[in-house]
């Protein structure tokens, strides 16, 4: 016998059959019912419940029959199932589909089959209401009507059956919904009452347990902040009105006693007049969020008031010129107002050629991902000036670690750029009139670091003003010096006073005269920050007033001995001539010879001092011609002609000339050699036969000595000194002038040497006379002349 | 006071310049013959004479010192002081003798006590003067 085919439906079927939940479920007196009743009404031993499943037929109920269930292929009912009638079978050994089935010929040996189909309200046929007897037969009209009726109320358990199920589901879900989701759920079923329905999560949201408290508005109201009962209570009304959705943002009463944020959401149902009947909803806690949000809120506003305050020009721009915010001062720079710039085109706002630059800056900074900073723009001011914008543009991360943005900031540097100008113009004024200063000029901190210091300081010490920075004197100077300076300093900060003073200080270890003047500079808040000094070079001065001092004394002493020397004559000539005249008159002749003499004595005396004074005054006044002069001819003829005007033919005369030449005026060393030639006949050798030497020397630095020895009775060391000066004579005698050792000495000056007298040993007289370079004096000028002239020039040196 | 009304007056005139010295001489005499003048030519000597020391041994102490200023080795001043602080010499008047007309000399000379300063007279009225000025001397001594 075939297998009876699957309906259709088939799937459909057997997912009904499952929703049904009643395969392998106890046997209930409900389905036993029927089949007791079908075995009544249609007078059969067996009836049975069949449910066909994928493989099997299973029996919800049975009568007459032990097999609860049997295999699909073998059931009589896949055949009832396909139909919508009662499938009677009379005899089953005899009908085609029926006579090989096992049941059929074997036990339980099945003859009659009668089966009505249970056909649900949606079409699937889950099994058979059939009855079954085990010997052939029929079934009449009404019996069949009853078994069909029967199966309708088989089929009407099973759809309550689909049903209890689907609501258990559908309650389950709900349950699980209400309970697992944060939100607090709420039902107000009847809006006339006071009394709610609130899901255990709404008390917990609260802090309660569930039922703690009432659930009612009243409730509700309580909680409710009294801020946010007007606006809630608005919104409801709104909900019933049908103008906007329940929707709306309020605090609840924690049982802590907090107020909690809540977002409460509902929604009304309404009767079939549109009237509102019902309302349902949800509330969620929303504090953490509300916080947030506050956060979020706080800092925009903060980041708006930084924003806002801050003096340069602040953009958040994407990738495509796109401003995304700025600050007040950027809007304002473009004439327009914040909100009308967020959102807009940067090329909107700028010259198009500008905003391309911008953008090519902007997407190297976004490229990168590096700040790129000190960028020079231009932009136009206001007033249509040119402006210096200095722009830092700094790349920003998205939540992906990608720059999508960057920020701008701009500072009009124009006016500070300026002002650097204008400073460092001032400042190279200031620097050119300090380092011109004659003087040097510094300053130094408190704590006697350098500040400053002028070209002259640098160029007197040779110090570098670099090197010079941060050191302190006891760097540059000897301490003992440094210690001064310091101590003048520190005097200066503390008396908030100028200090004048006048000091020494030591430059290429030679000392230095200096006028100086120390003063305090104050900064902003009047403390004193520096010490400055202005010291101006007196070294000169100084030496030219102790020059003027000399020359004063020289000339008073000069005054003093020519009005004695020169006067002394002429007391003896007015003396004797008064004399004489008085002996005229007494015709008195006879020492008249005696007093010409004498007159004529005094009157040449004071020739000789007259014409010596000139000499000597001629000296600084008259240009002098250097040139090389060999000596030995020199001190040759100036002896032999000193020695014919003294009439001392006895005395020995040597030569020590280690230096033969010498760089000199030739009319300079006549006078040096016969006054010293002179001298030493006079007074050097008072006895016949006495002895001379006359030489020169060599000195380091291109320096000569001359020198004339006598071995007469010498000169007392006390002397030695006096007798350079003008007029001075140890010998009561007539033979010199006392000027001769004067103009030595000047000349020796004038050659940057000196004219003295040299202790020796053993008896007699050395005189010295050093010659250096020839110096410049004020009184004359002085030239060397070299090369061929100097030959020629020795031949014309006047001797004698 | 080592002189009297009946013996000569004695000089020490100290002067390098010998006309000088012989002018002064002559001056002296005519004023006056009752007096002695010994002559030294510079400072050294002066004291030489005046200390009695060689080749002085045997002079003279002087009643009244002419002293020129201007002298070979030791100056008038120099002399004038030495006298000054000599406790045998201090008291013989020293009367200083110069050509010029220096105030320096006037006043180094009266510091160091000098008894009066003459400028050296180079004509009769001038020496007329000096005379009177030694009269007064004179007078002031024979008075003491």
């Amino acid at each position: 016998m075939p297998a009876a085919p699957h309906p259709v439906n088939e799937a459909e079927r057997l997912q009904k059959l499952t929703d049904c939940r009643i395969l392998d479920t106890e046997p209930e007196p409900a389905f036993d019912d029927i089949t007791a009743l079908a075995c009544r009404l249609c007078d059969t031993p067996i009836a049975l419940i069949s449910l066909v499943d994928t493989d099997r037929q299973w029996f919800k109920s049975r009568v007459g029959l032990d097999a609860i269930q049997t295999p699909r292929d073998q059931a009589f009912c896949g055949y009832t199932i396909l139909g919508d009638d009662v499938l009677v079978i009379d005899d089953a050994s005899r009908d085609e589909r029926t006579r090989d089935n096992p049941l059929v010929t074997g036990p339980p040996h099945i003859r009659f089959y009668a089966g009505a189909p249970l056909r649900m309200d949606s079409g699937e046929a889950l099994g058979t209401l059939c009855v079954i007897d085990y010997v052939p037969r029929t079934m009449n009209e009404r019996q069949c009507e009853d078994l069909t009726r029967l199966a309708r109320q088989a089929v009407r358990l099973l759809q309550g059956r689909i049903e209890t199920s689907m609501l258990d589901d559908l309650s389950e879900r709900l349950k699980l919904a209400v309970e697992g989701t944060n939100d607090g759920i709420w039902d107000w079923k009847n809006i006339e009452a006071d009394e709610e329905w609130w899901s255990p999560k709404f008390y917990r949201l609260l802090g309660y347990e569930p039922n703690e408290i009432d659930s009612s508005v009243s409730t509700f109201k309580d909680l409710l902040h009294p801020d946010d009962v007007q606006r809630t209570w608005r919104a409801v009304k709104a909900a019933f009105d049908g103008t906007a959705r329940f929707d709306v943002r309020y605090r609840l009463r924690h049982k802590s006693g907090e107020y909690r944020w809540f977002q409460g959401r509902g929604r009304v149902f309404r009767d079939a007049d549109g009237q509102p009947v019902r309302m349902a909803g949800s509330i969620r806690d929303v504090q953490n969020l509300v916080e947030v949000e506050n956060a979020a809120k706080m800092r925009e506003r903060e980041l708006r008031l930084i924003l806002d305050s801050v003096p340069s020009l602040i953009y958040f721009k994407d990738g495509n010129n796109k401003i995304l915010n700025l600050n007040k001062a950027a809007a304002d720079a473009m004439k327009c107002e914040v909100a009308d710039v967020i959102g807009r085109q940067s090329e909107l706002f700028f010259p198009a050629d500008d905003a391309a630059t911008f953008l090519l800056d902007d997407r190297e900074v976004l490229d990168s991902g590096k700040p790129k900073l000190g960028i020079i723009e231009h932009h136009e001011g206001a007033h249509g000036e040119r402006l210096l914008i200095r722009t830092d543009k700094l790349p920003i991360q998205n939540e992906d670690g990608e720059y999508d943005r960057l920020v701008a900031i701009a500072t009009d540097i124009t006016a500070i750029t300026e002002a650097q100008r204008k400073l460092r113009e001032s400042e190279n004024q200031l620097k050119a009139i300090l380092d011109n200063a004659p003087s040097v000029i510094f300053a130094k901190r408190i704590d006697g670091r350098y500040l400053f210091v002028n070209q002259e300081y640098t160029k007197l010490f040779g110090l570098d003003s670099s090197y010079l920075r941060d050191k302190t004197d006891f760097d540059i100077f000897p301490t003992e010096i440094a210690k001064r300076f310091r101590a003048m300093d520190e005097q200066v900060t503390r008396m908030r006073m100028p200090l004048h003073l006048e000091e020494s200080v030591p430059v290429n270890d030679a000392p230095r005269h200096y006028l100086t003047v120390k003063f305090p500079m104050f900064d902003a808040n009047g403390e004193v920050m520096a010490v400055g000094g202005v010291a101006t070079d007196i070294t000169e001065l100084k030496g030219a007033h102790a020059e003027l001092e000399r020359k004063n004394r020289e000339l008073e002493s000069f005054v003093y001995s020519a009005s004695h020397d020169l006067k002394s004559p002429l007391v003896t000539i007015l003396g004797y001539l008064s004399h004489m005249s008085r002996d005229l008159e007494d015709g008195n002749l006879e020492e008249l010879p005696d007093f010409a003499s004498r007159i004529k004595r005094a009157a040449e005396r004071m020739r000789r001092s007259i014409d010596d004074l000139l000499e000597l005054s001629r000296l600084g006044q008259v240009d002098s011609e250097v040139t090389q002069v060999d000596l030995k001819p020199v001190i040759n003829e100036t002896i032999a002609q000193e020695v014919v005007v003294a009439g001392r033919e006895d005395i020995c005369w040597e030569l020590e000339l280690t230096v033969e030449k010498l760089a000199i005026d030739p009319t300079h060393l006549l006078h040096i050699c016969q006054n010293l030639i002179g001298n030493a006949i006079r007074y050097g050798t008072p006895d016949n036969n006495g002895k001379v030497i006359v030489g020169s020397r060599s000195l380091p630095n291109q320096r000569v000595q001359l020198f004339v020895r006598d071995f007469g009775p010498g000169i007392a060391p006390e002397h030695r000194e006096k007798i350079f000066g003008l007029f001075q004579r140890l010998e009561n005698d007539k033979k010199g002038t006392g000027v001769g050792l004067a103009i030595v000495r000047k000349i020796a000056e004038m050659y940057g040497g000196s004219a003295t007298v040299a202790p020796v040993t053993g008896e007699g007289t050395e005189f010295v006379v050093e010659l250096g370079m020839p110096q410049r004096s004020s009184a004359g000028a002085m030239e060397v002349e070299q090369g061929e002239k100097q030959s020629e020039q020795r031949d014309s040196i006047p001797v004698g | 006071m080592k002189s009297n009304l009946n013996s000569a007056i004695r000089f020490l005139l100290v002067e390098d310049d010998e006309d000088h010295a012989d002018l002064i001489r002559r001056a002296i005499l005519g004023a006056t013959a009752d007096v002695v003048i010994d002559s030294v030519g510079d400072g050294e000597e002066a004291l030489a004479h005046l200390m009695q020391t060689k080749p002085h041994e045997g002079a003279k102490r002087p009643d009244v010192i002419l002293l020129d200023i201007n002298l070979p080795k030791l100056n008038g001043h120099q002399v004038l002081q030495k006298i000054k602080q000599s406790n045998a010499l201090a008291d013989i008047p020293v009367i200083m003798l110069t050509t010029s007309q220096s105030e320096l000399d006037r006043d180094r000379a009266l510091m160091n006590d000098a008894d009066s300063f003459v400028s050296k007279p180079t004509n009769e009225e001038e020496f007329s003067q000096l005379i009177a000025h030694l009269s007064k001397y004179w007078a002031t001594m024979g008075m003491a």
